[in-house]
């Protein structure tokens, strides 16, 4: 029987890359690669445990680029956040076919590695897409701009760079609740850092900010069409579990 | 009025106006200013109807001086009237925007005193929200017809999309139900849009600094329903203003009944959305998929199928094409296949380079194979598993399209 060995990274990406990297170089026979968080010991089988070294993970995510493509470091990165169970070993295989194969790699679309690992990064853009509209700033008293979300996919990472551009005159937040993380921006410093916050978190808004979100409210029902209701085709591009971190109600 | 009362009457008027796309501007953020564009667009919401909700859509004032009889605004309509200042507009805008419940705004009008006047109340308003508020989001304007084109091609600079609309799509109709409006005052600031943003696309490769103007292109909006034209003089009308005009997008927008008057139909009481479907439909097919109004329509068969889509309705006329062998059509011809669009044709052309492909391999690539079954075989094997005939494919694509509709139309 293949003893399964197992590699426990500490949930970053860069540890992933790591623990993949020597995974590929002591060449198991059949491996795992694990996130310390969801580790549970099996009863065979040995454990590596891989401690992050910025540097090392610096050289072989230029390695990836260099030897694969940058296309591809950037699908490996999304299809990471997805957070998918088990995704890691679809990187793991699309990693080592990679190295192999190049950038061509990526048109191996037949190929159930390589298909799986692009849809997961597709659904990760699509929630990011889908969320950089959904998402709702509400202004506190203490005059920065809060947003609370509960993504299926770790996006905050990808949301930052989108709403730093557009919104740089503005203090925000943006809080995953499910993960009880956030991105913080401040308009002095022009930066965004990825912090912790208790998933209970909950900002006083100001007096302005209500009168702004009953107009958007008068908007949101007035703008709709009565005759050419439709709440099906509502649900399909807007899924329910996005409406409770909306401001409008709909109906 | 107060601006609470002021939104509500202004949104509910411009609902109507079915655009609300926010796509096609790159125009970037500056330092000390707000927003920036999305080129794929984005949406915020849906609304109630199913719409995507893009724009902060709204109209300066609802009061008109004219009287088109398929329209709420009318002047002969009894309604409560009232009109945006700019600032408030601009305020509005710009606390949404914060907010990022919108990518912009949407400023329309009905003709308040004269064109000309109307026109200087909109232009003001972008104005400002670009020149004091330095917002980079998207706008999109309404050119006035039969305004000055200086006032028109002033606020094309600070647009990121203009429209005008023509709504009936004949000039008959045109003098039936909108006797103030000339066919003529509609069509010359759509022309001159359309040049003005063909020399502009040559001045910036001249100069990288020539101010953009109207930078994702201008729009119209044509009423299906409200008159008698048949959908082939609609699609033709379409061609023709996508190929003249350099018009970006045709919109089309089921009749909804607003009042009994004279000349309009009184049969309708519920707007033609599935009509209104196919026109989408048979114009994305221009648009995308290489098709001609002619091919898709004729005099004999003037109006689409309303049982099954224009694609599929055009291949089980032309069965003589058909199947096709998915290892060796070229690009242009798997687009036409029903179930194939350019997403999955394009991953067929570069996946079968490396290796001959079977209908398992076409499913991964997002092949509704339930649709494309009858037109293809793939390493010679046809797999639809009935005979070759058009009247036997034709009911089985009735019968998918059915449920698609039954889906995308009806909650
Ligand atoms: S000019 Fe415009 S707003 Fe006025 S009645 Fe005609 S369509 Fe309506």
């Amino acid at each position: 029987m293949v003893q399964i060995h197992t590699y426990i990274y500490d949930g970053s990406f860069g540890g992933f890359l790591q623990a993949a990297w020597q995974a590929k170089e002591e060449q198991m026979e059949s491996v795992n690669i694990v996130n310390q968080e969801i580790y549970r010991p099996l009863l065979f089988g040995g454990i590596t445990k891989v401690n992050t070294n910025p540097q090392l993970v610096e050289d072989i995510s230029q390695i990836v680029k260099d030897n694969i493509s940058i296309s591809v470091s950037k699908i490996l990165y999304k299809a990471f956040l997805s957070e998918q169970p088990g995704i890691e070993l679809f990187l793991y295989n699309y990693l080592s076919k990679g190295l192999v194969k190049g950038a061509k790699i990526e048109e191996n679309l037949a190929d159930d590695d390589i298909r799986i690992v692009h849809a997961a990064a597709h659904k990760v853009m699509k929630e990011n897409h889908r969320v950089k509209g959904l998402l709702r700033f509400q202004e506190t008293k203490s005059k920065f701009y809060y947003s609370r979300l509960e993504p299926d996919h770790r996006i905050l990472v990808l949301l930052a760079p989108h709403f730093k551009r557009r919104l740089s005159q503005q203090n925000w937040i943006i809080h995953d609740k499910k993960r009880a993380e956030a991105v913080v921006y401040s308009r002095e410093q022009k930066k965004w850092i990825l912090t912790t916050l208790e998933a209970d978190f909950e900002p006083t808004l100001s007096d302005r900010e209500l009168k702004m979100q009953k107009l958007w409210k008068t908007f949101f029902k007035n703008i709709s069409i009565a005759e050419r209701r439709n709440k099906k085709l509502q649900k399909q591009y807007m899924p329910t579990r996005y409406w409770k971190n909306l401001i409008e109600t709909p109906q | 009025m107060n601006i609470h009362k002021k939104l509500a009457i202004l949104s509910d008027a411009a609902k109507y106006d079915v655009s609300c796309s926010s796509s096609g501007s790159s125009r970037k953020a500056t330092a000390d200013g707000i927003g920036n564009g999305a080129v794929s667009g984005i949406c915020h919401s849906w609304a109630d109807d199913g719409r995507c909700i893009s724009l902060l859509k709204i109209l300066f004032t609802n009061t008109c001086i004219y009287d088109c009889q398929y329209c709420i605004n009318r002047v002969s309509n009894d309604l409560a009237r009232t009109a945006f200042k700019p600032k408030e507009i601009v305020d509005l805008t710009i606390d949404f925007y914060r907010r990022n419940y919108i990518e912009g705004l949407f400023l329309s009008s009905a003709i308040h005193k004269n064109p000309d006047y109307t026109m200087e109340n909109l232009l003001q308003t972008v104005k400002l929200l670009r020149e004091k508020e330095k917002f980079n989001g998207y706008i999109h304007l309404k050119a006035i017809p039969g305004a000055d084109y200086k006032l028109i091609r002033e606020a094309g600079h600070y647009a990121d999309r203009m429209s005008v609309n023509i709504e009936l799509p004949s000039n008959k109709s045109l003098q039936k139900l909108a006797p103030q409006k000339k066919k003529d005052a509609i069509l010359a600031p759509m022309q001159n849009i359309g040049n003005g943003i063909i020399q502009n696309h040559a001045d910036r490769k001249k100069y990288k600094k020539a101010p953009k103007f109207v930078p994702a292109g201008h729009s119209t909006q044509l009423i299906v329903g409200a008159s008698p034209e048949p959908d082939l003089q609609i699609l033709h009308l379409a061609e023709s203003l996508y190929d003249r005009f350099n018009l970006k997008r045709v919109y089309y927008s089921a009749y909804m009944p607003v009042g009994n008057h004279g000349g309009l139909p009184t049969e309708i009481t519920k707007p033609p959305l599935l009509r209104e479907h196919r026109l989408y439909q048979a114009d994305w097919l221009l648009r995308f998929y290489g098709f001609k109004a002619d091919e898709l329509l004729s005099a004999t068969k003037s109006n689409f199928d309303l049982t099954m889509d224009p694609k599929a309705d055009w291949a089980v006329q032309n069965m003589n094409l058909f199947p096709l062998e998915v290892n060796k059509a070229d690009f242009r011809m798997l687009l036409r296949v029903p179930g194939i669009g350019h997403k999955s044709a394009r991953r067929i052309v570069i996946a079968r380079k490396q290796s001959k492909l079977s209908h398992l391999d076409l499913k991964k690539f997002g092949v509704v194979l339930k649709r494309a079954n009858y037109f293809i075989t793939c390493q010679g094997k046809y797999q639809a598993g009935i005979p070759y005939q058009e009247n036997l494919i034709r009911e089985k694509l009735k019968q998918t399209d059915h449920a698609y509709y039954q889906m995308k139309l009806f909650s």
